[in-house]
Order: C-alpha cells, then structure tokens, then sequence
C-alpha cells in the first residue's frame, strides 16, 4: 500500500512538470519575432516606416557633403573648391564603395514575402504594400543610374553562394521592372492633395514614373544616337519611345487630374525664392513630398546650408554658363551688346529689370538680404567675397564669383546663421514644376515642332509666376554656335533651358547633362567660369581702401588666390577657379565616366558572371 | 527585428517609430573551445639566491565564431557567422629574480622578466586569402597583426623625376598627378603599375607585410637596493619590437581633413624646394570630400612612415626611508617611513613624439589619445 501510494504521489508530480513543459516555448514579450512578422497593420506601418529614414535625398550638412543644394557641383552649374572627382575622371575602382541598395531591397523583399499575414483593412494594406513598391522602384533606379543594368531580385535569397551566381540583367530589363513596381505603386496608394500626412500617395509615384521613364527614355534615345557604350545594344526606337509615352502619360495623369498647381501669391520678385525656404509646406499646393527639418525638437533635426551660405561664399559659387543661360526679361536671348554692357558692373547681369526674375531669386545680387532683419552684416556686398580678408571679413570664400541664394533662410533664428546643422530649409523630394516640365519634354522627344503650342500653355504657370512673357520658340532660340544647345532642334533647346532654369541647383543637372549623352560637350575637357573680372569693376575694387582691398592676387610665378581666364593682356578675362587644379579641363572620360566602376570582389562573387562597367 | 524609437522623419504626427528588417542568423551557433599546453620550470640556486621560472606554452582557440563565406552584394546583409575560426597562441615567459647581500647593511634584489608570444589564424573562411591588408580581416595563416605596405623610396625631389614617375600606371591609386614632394611607392612586381595586385596574399602586387603590431619581448626589470634603512628601487619596463602604423592619421602628418589639422612643430619639416632632405611629405589639406585623392599620394601604408613602437620607460623610481627607531619609539611611533616616488619619468622610444607607445595602440582613430601622465609624489606612512 505504501508503494502504491508512493508511486501515485510520482505521477502526480511528474504529470504536474510534464504539463509545465508545455508552457517553456514562449515568444519574448518585449520584442518582435519572426514567428508570423507583420500580422498586424500598425506592425506593417512601422516597418515601411524604416524606409523613410536613408531613402530620400536631404540637404547638406558639411561643406562639400551631398545633398540636394550642393549636388550639382557634379555639373555645369556649380563649383567648389576641389574639382569633384565624378566629372573630373578621377575616381579609382579601390575608392568606390560598395554597392548599398541591396539591403534595402532585401528588406522590402522581406515585407512582399510576409505580407499574407497582414490582418486588417485591405485598403491600408495595399497603400503600404504600395509604399514597399515604390521604395523597390527607387533603389533599383537609383543603382541604375549609378552603375546602369544590375540583377533585379525579388525574393529573400539564402545564404548560398550558388544562388547568387547571376548575371547582370540589362537596362531595359531593370528599366521595365521599375516602371512596373511604380504602376502597382500607383494602383495601390492614397490618393492625397496635400502633403500633411507626409506619406507617399498615388501623385508621387506618378511624378517618379514620368521622372524614371523620362530617364530611361532619353539616356537610351541619346547615347544610341551618339553611339556610346552605354546604351542596350538592339534597342528599337519604338521601345525608347515607349518610354518616353509612359513618362508623358504619368505626368499627364497628374496634370489632368488637376490637385496640384504652381505656387504663386502675385509676387513674382519673391515667389520663388520664398517655396524654397518655407518650413511648413504641408498644404503648399505645389510640393508633392518633401522632407521636414526642425531644429526645435528633440533631438533637432537641421542641416547646415544657411550656416554656410550667409555670407555669400561658403565654399560654393555658381558658374558663368547657368547666369547666362536664363533670358533677358521681355524672353530674348540674353547676348551681344547687352550682355557685355551688363557685365562691365559686377551684379547688373542678375538685375530682375534686365533678366529673367529667377535669376536674382537663384543667385545673389549685391545688396540682396542674406540674413534676417535683427543680424548685422545683413546685405550681400557689393562685390562676391571671393577671398577672406575683404571688408567685412567672411568665414569661408565663393570659388567662382557667384553667391548662391537659393535656399538661404533670409527670415530665421539666430542660431540657423551662427551653428552647422541648425539650417530648417525644407528638402523637396517632388515637386509640380518637375511634372510640367517631364511633361513637355517628353512630347518635345515624341512630337518635336508639333508640341509647341501645347508645351508653351503647360509652362505658362512658371513664366507667370515670375512675370515673363510666354514661351516663344524662335525667340528663345539659341542658334550661336558657341553655345552647346545650338545643334539641337528649337522645342527640345527651349524646353532643356526652361529646365535647367526652373530646377537650377535643385540635384537634378548631374542627371540631365548624363542622359542627355552632353557630357562630352559640358563637361569633358572644359572648366567652369565666374563673373567678368578684367574689363569690369571688380578689377577696380582691388585696390587698397576697396572691398578687395588689393589682397586678390593673380597672374603671379606663385602664391595667386584667384586664377583668370585667357592671359596676361587679354581685355576680357572671367574667373576661372579650377584653372590651377586642371589646366587641361576637367578629365570626365566620356567612354568611361557615366557609369560607376564595379568594386573588385564582386565579379569574384558572382563567379565573373558580374562584368565591369565600360573602360573600367 | 529590432525597433527604433524615432529616427529623422518627421511623419504627421512627428517621429514614429520604425521597425528593421531582421537580419540573417544561423541557430547552430556554440561555445568555442580552448586546449592549452604549458611547460614550465621552477628553480632556485645557490641556496635560492637566485630564483627562477621558465614556461611554454601554447594555446588553440577552436569553434570561433567566424564569418561563412562572404556573398555577392545582391544577398543584402551579412552572411550569418558560423563556429569555423580557430587561433593558435605560442609564447614564453622567463622571470629571474636574483637576492644579495654584500654586508650587514646594504642588500639588493634584482628581478627580470621577458615574454614573448604570437598569435597566427589557423581556420577562418577566406580560401582565396582576400584582403590581407585589412587589418579586420583574417585568413588561415595570417599572423595576428600584420601589417602590409607599400616600399617607398623617398620623396619625388624634381619635376623631371615627377613626369618620370607619372608613367607608372597610378589609376588605382588615385586620378591626380605626382609632383615633387609626393611619396615615391616602389613597384615590386615590375609590371608598370602600382596597385595590390588581385588582393590576395600570393598576388598582393606592390603591397608586402612591412611589421608587425603585435608587441615582442615584452620585459620588466625592477630591482631594489637597502643601505641600512635607506631603500631606492626602479621599475623600468618596455617592449622589444612593436611596429605602429600610423594610416591617414591627421595627428602624425599634420595634413587632412580641413577640421580636423592641428600643425605641431614636428610637422613643418615637410617638402619644400628649400627642404629637400625632409621627413613629411606635400601637406594636403582640403575639405573632407576633395580630400582623399590627394592623400592618396602620401599617406598609403609605406615602411617609409611605419613607425617603430619598441620602449623602455622607468615606470617607477622610490626612495625612502626609515627613520632611526631611537628617534621614533620615544614618540611612541613604531614606523615613521618618508617616500618619493615618480611614475613615468623616463621614456626612450624612437616613436614619433606626437604619440605615447603605450596609449597609441588603444587610441581612437589616427593614435589620437593623452600620453601617460609623470606623476610625481611625496609621502609619509606613520604606524602607530
């Protein structure tokens, strides 16, 4: 009996333990698992939340860094102190980094192969699952521009190296696997009018597909006709023109449905420079998407571009070719006895009087505001400081002899002009200027002369804006043979001006001057100019008791600070910043520099089934 | 998958909270296992005088975590690490230690002490060997803390030996033309160009193993002397070999980054027309984007630059003594003991002066760190 008893008391117990063995496996409360990921939509929203953080371009913090006020140096419209090695043709295939857009991808990947789980309104579902879409499309473009075709995948790959043992698809391949991620973008998203949620919706993946396929459409239409190495070979003109239908289409969508409009409250000396630097544009009816800063949270977010750029210099300056591309102010071309009267006075040529009023909006006149009302030192001198030591004394030098005003925070704290990284200028990802002008150079490639009337209605509300006439063909017809343009038929010509014009040191001529195939033409073997310098009054102005105080040296064996155009005697010489760092022009390899160099390792990796780029 | 609270993105209702992607794991993970061999020695002579140990030893670290093979860019994470390194550790150690005693007053004792140990890979993943010169990456056979170079040889001097220089094939290096006052990086292989060849030991182009950083023969020697009740005693201590590097460092060259550059007098001893004979070379400086191409031409791992962190430093030196019992216990005192003593007096290095040999290993970037302090200090010990 004692036995039995016993034995009984030992089942009792161990059926006690063995039924708490079926609570050992739990989740961890605190965490997220990988057991059945993004169940819930506040989880899916949290998740597609993490691709806002590094995806879009933001303004700049350091001098030189990048960021969308100081990309284009990569261009025609820009300088700073060190010719940057992109278009100098100095870059080297041990100092490129790795390719980084994969681990986005994975991620995304990740949320198409989890997204079964997701319960909850199918309508937030799909607008998410469209964000994941669109975020896919942008990383691919984005390695596309860079280093052309790459693999397109679309699944969580194993960590198996056999797998990856792929090689690189086409352009066109990657081209049109984009343009279908954005369509299902499109179908899936919001529609919003304005940007208060601060959340992509369907207008936004329109305006990136008219921006992508315009892309794809013109870099393949131009370097097949200039015969470069970088565009699919076999590829037929109607798939290019299919291209660019779609980027016409897109923006059409936009345009037709009619939510967004081209800022303007009647100001046409102050419009366009105020949407730049207008810290909440939530129900601004002309952007899009666009990113906020706020240096009054915590932690702040800023950047430093007022920090820099509030004394005139800031280590960058604006070239010679973008002032004297914008037209005078009845829409002529701005040349002859006009331009070399206005050039005889530093600052005339930017006067809103005689020239297109973007320009004084884009580039600092003397006596324009810098700074707010309760600083001091609140105009821009009368000369651009290209030296330290002028009167009053600046933190950092223009290289080229025009101030950049774009951007600039002429009404702010005191801190945004006195600290780095405390600058709230908004980053603006998308904007409707950008979808009328995809729109007009897309029917200017399929339609040529028979766009024009069409194309000059479409970008009435930027000439209005500004209080300039009507687009003119042949008025605004450049056929000089000095100018690079002159070659190209007149609608293209006008609607690549009115561009570059619009969208001046916004982050997209680096992109425009590479698909247009013209950077043998801009950039290859040339050098960016400033102001006149011998022949206008800044020559005088460097005297002792001047606002150069005769400190500007040039010419000399050694020891110059500013370099010259031309030689010693010439009667008109520009400046000439890059003149000492490549004499011979900037070294951009036109069969070479297009494209990113492949890292080393992986065409190892790949089993060589990866190729390097072109004439790396 | 990890959660942030909130990173740059102001969303409508401001920062929102985002979740990552999760990352690649391996559930095989285990301990690592270590064997240990030691021989050691013990003895004492001439009636324990002189004493002594003498050990050997080695040490193999098995089912390190290591990382598996890397894979092609497009996977999009790391690979997960799995337990396939191992490290083999071989070292020795001697210490001797000598008493005497010349008369009734005076006795002294001597103690010296050396180690030495290496450390080589024997397991990692990395079959074809790739990038040797990184000094995170490991291969089976690398000896820890290698350090690979170039050879440099000299300072370009003339235009003339410039242009002459220029026809090498310099593209990997950067785009920018050598001038006089540029480091002249020879070209091992002869084939025209300087580069790291295919990366991979066996192919390593014009790069070789120029040092070591590991520390060798590492020695103290501390001895302490009595006359009646007067006591001096010295520990000096130091480091046989040592190789620093000092990279890009911004505080060696005194040229970099425009932020970063503070010139000390030992930088102005640069290139110029009037100073052929110098040590630096061109002082670049320029802002943190335009600046790596220039540096590319003076700052790349050369045995000219690589420095050598070998030491002896008197790390203490104590006099003190002990007052005379007579004048003590009247007081009613049992020991009254005076001191001075220093720390750090002494240093012999032929490190560079901007570093200290023993902070510059664990500095961060560029060996910017204080150097160790001299500590001098006076002291009564009173026992009641």
């Amino acid at each position: 009996m004692k036995t039995l008893t016993y034995k009984y008391i030992l089942l009792v117990i161990s059926v006690a333990l063995l039924n708490g063995c079926q609570t050992l496996d739990l989740n961890p409360e605190g965490e997220l698992t990988t057991a059945n990921p993004l169940s819930s939509v506040p989880e899916l929203e949290k998740y597609v939340n993490q691709f806002y953080e590094e995806t879009f371009l933001t303004q700049p913090g350091g001098m030189d860094a990048d960021g969308i006020a100081f990309l284009d140096k990569y261009s025609d419209n820009m300088v700073v102190s060190v010719p940057p090695a992109l278009i100098n043709g100095t870059r080297s295939v041990s100092g490129i980094d790795e390719i980084k857009e994969y681990e986005k991808i994975r991620g995304i990947n990740y949320l198409f192969e989890n997204i079964e789980n997701c319960v909850g309104t199918q309508a937030d579902i799909d607008h998410y699952t469209g964000e994941a879409h669109f975020f896919r499309a942008w990383y691919y473009f984005s390695m596309l521009k860079k280093w052309g075709g790459v693999t397109w995948i679309e699944e969580v790959l194993p960590p198996d190296a056999e797998r990856m043992k792929l090689p690189r698809d086409s352009r066109t391949v990657i081209a049109d696997k984009i343009l279908a991620d954005l369509d299902e973008a499109i179908r899936l998203l919001y529609i919003r009018d304005n940007t208060v949620t601060m959340r992509l919706h369907k207008d936004v993946a329109r305006a990136f597909k008219s921006r992508v396929a315009l892309y794809e459409g013109t870099w393949q239409k131009y370097h097949k006709q200039k015969n470069t190495p970088f565009f699919t070979a076999g590829i037929t003109d109607d798939k290019i023109n299919d291209y660019l239908i779609q980027a016409r289409d897109a923006a059409k969508e936009i345009i037709t449905d009619g939510r967004w409009s081209i800022y303007s409250t009647g100001k046409p000396l102050e419009d366009y420079q105020r949407l730049f630097i207008t810290y909440d544009l939530s129900n601004n009816k002309e952007i899009l998407f666009w990113k906020k800063y706020d240096i009054t949270a915590t932690p702040s977010v800023g950047h430093s571009i007022t920090w820099y750029l509030n004394q005139g210099g800031g280590n960058v300056g604006l070239t010679l070719s973008l002032v004297d591309d914008y037209l005078t102010r009845d829409g002529k071309i701005f040349t002859g006895q006009e331009r070399a009267e206005a050039q005889k006075t530093y600052g005339r040529e930017l006067d809103p009087e005689l020239r297109d009023p973007r320009l004084p909006q884009t580039v600092a006149q003397p006596g324009a505001r810098l700074r707010p009302l309760t600083s001091s030192n609140i105009y821009m001198p009368p000369f651009c400081p290209l030296i330290t030591s002028v009167t009053p004394a600046v933190s950092w030098t223009n290289p080229s002899g025009y101030s950049m005003l774009k951007f600039v925070e002429i009404d702010c704290m005191d801190e945004t002009v006195t600290e780095d990284y405390k600058s709230q200028a908004p980053a603006i990802q998308f904007r409707y200027a950008e979808v009328l002008l995809n729109y007009a150079e897309a029917l200017a490639e399929l339609n040529g002369a028979g766009a024009q009337a069409e194309i000059a209605t479409i970008l009435q509300p930027l000439r209005y804006r500004v209080d300039m006439p009507r687009i003119d063909f042949s008025r605004e017809y450049n056929t000089d043979s000095s100018y690079p343009l002159s070659q190209l038929e007149a609608t293209i010509q006008v609607v690549r001006r009115e561009r570059r014009i619009e969208l001046a040191v916004e982050g997209m001529r680096m992109d425009d001057i590479f698909r247009w195939a013209m950077a043998d033409e801009l950039l290859a073997g040339k050098r960016p100019l400033g102001p006149l310098f011998i022949g206008s009054d800044m020559v005088e102005a460097n005297v002792p008791g001047g606002y150069y105080d005769g400190n500007l040296i040039y010419d000399q064996a050694s020891g110059n600070n500013i370099y010259l155009s031309g030689q010693p005697g010439d009667p008109l010489r520009y400046l000439d910043p890059y003149k000492n760092l490549c004499p011979q022009g900037l070294g951009f390899n036109p069969i070479r520099d297009y494209l990113y160099p492949i890292t080393q390792d992986q065409i190892a990796l790949t089993g060589g089934k990866w190729e390097q780029n072109p004439n790396w | 998958m990890s959660t942030e609270t909130q990173g740059s993105w102001f969303f409508e209702n401001g920062r929102d909270m985002y979740i990552k992607s999760p990352g690649a794991f391996n559930p095989n993970t285990t301990w690592e296992k270590i064997e240990s061999a030691d021989i050691g020695l013990d003895f004492g002579l001439f009636n324990n005088q002189l004493t002594g140990s003498f050990d050997i030893y080695q040490r193999t670290t098995r089912d390190m975590l290591g990382p598996t093979a890397k894979l092609a860019v497009m996977y999009g994470t790391d690979a997960p690490k799995a337990n396939n390194a191992s490290m083999r550790n071989r070292g020795w150690e001697l210490s001797l230690t000598y008493r005497g005693r010349i008369n009734s007053d005076i006795s002294y004792s001597v103690t010296g002490m050396v180690s030495d140990y290496t450390a080589t890979v024997l397991e990692y993943e990395n079959p074809n060997k790739y990038n040797p010169s990184d000094e995170d990456v490991w291969y089976p056979g690398k000896k820890v803390g290698e350090i690979w170079g170039y050879r440099a040889d000299g300072l370009i001097q003339t235009q003339a030996e410039a242009d002459e220089y220029n026809k090498l094939d310099l593209s990997f290096l950067t785009g920018q033309a050598w001038k006089p006052g540029d480091v002249k990086y020879k070209d091992l292989n002869n084939d025209g160009k300087i580069n790291n060849g295919s990366n991979t030991v066996g192919d390593m182009g014009d790069m070789e193993i120029i040092g070591n950083k590991t520390p060798r023969y590492q020695y103290s020697i501390n001895g302490a002397i009595t006359w009646k009740r007067l006591t001096v005693s010295m520990l000096w201590q130091g480091v046989g070999k040592r190789d620093y590097d000092p990279g890009t460092s911004v505080l060696f060259y005194g040229a970099g980054a425009k932020a970063q550059v503070v010139v000390l007098e030992e930088h102005l001893d640069y290139w110029r027309e009037d100073n052929p004979g110098a040590y630096y070379p061109n002082p670049y400086i320029a802002t943190v984007g335009g600046f790596a191409d220039l540096r590319a031409k003076t700052m790349q791992t050369t045995d000219r630059y690589l420095q050598n962190a070998a030491y002896i430093r008197l790390k203490n030196l104590t006099v003190s003594y002990d007052l005379h019992p007579n004048w003590i216990k009247p007081i009613g005192l049992q020991r009254v003991n005076i001191y001075f003593s220093g720390e750090n007096l002494l240093t012999f290095t032929k490190l560079a002066k901007m570093f200290d040999p023993e902070t510059a290993f664990v500095a961060l970037e560029g060996g910017k760190n204080y150097p160790l302090t001299q500590i001098y200090s006076f002291g009564l010990n009173v026992s009641f």
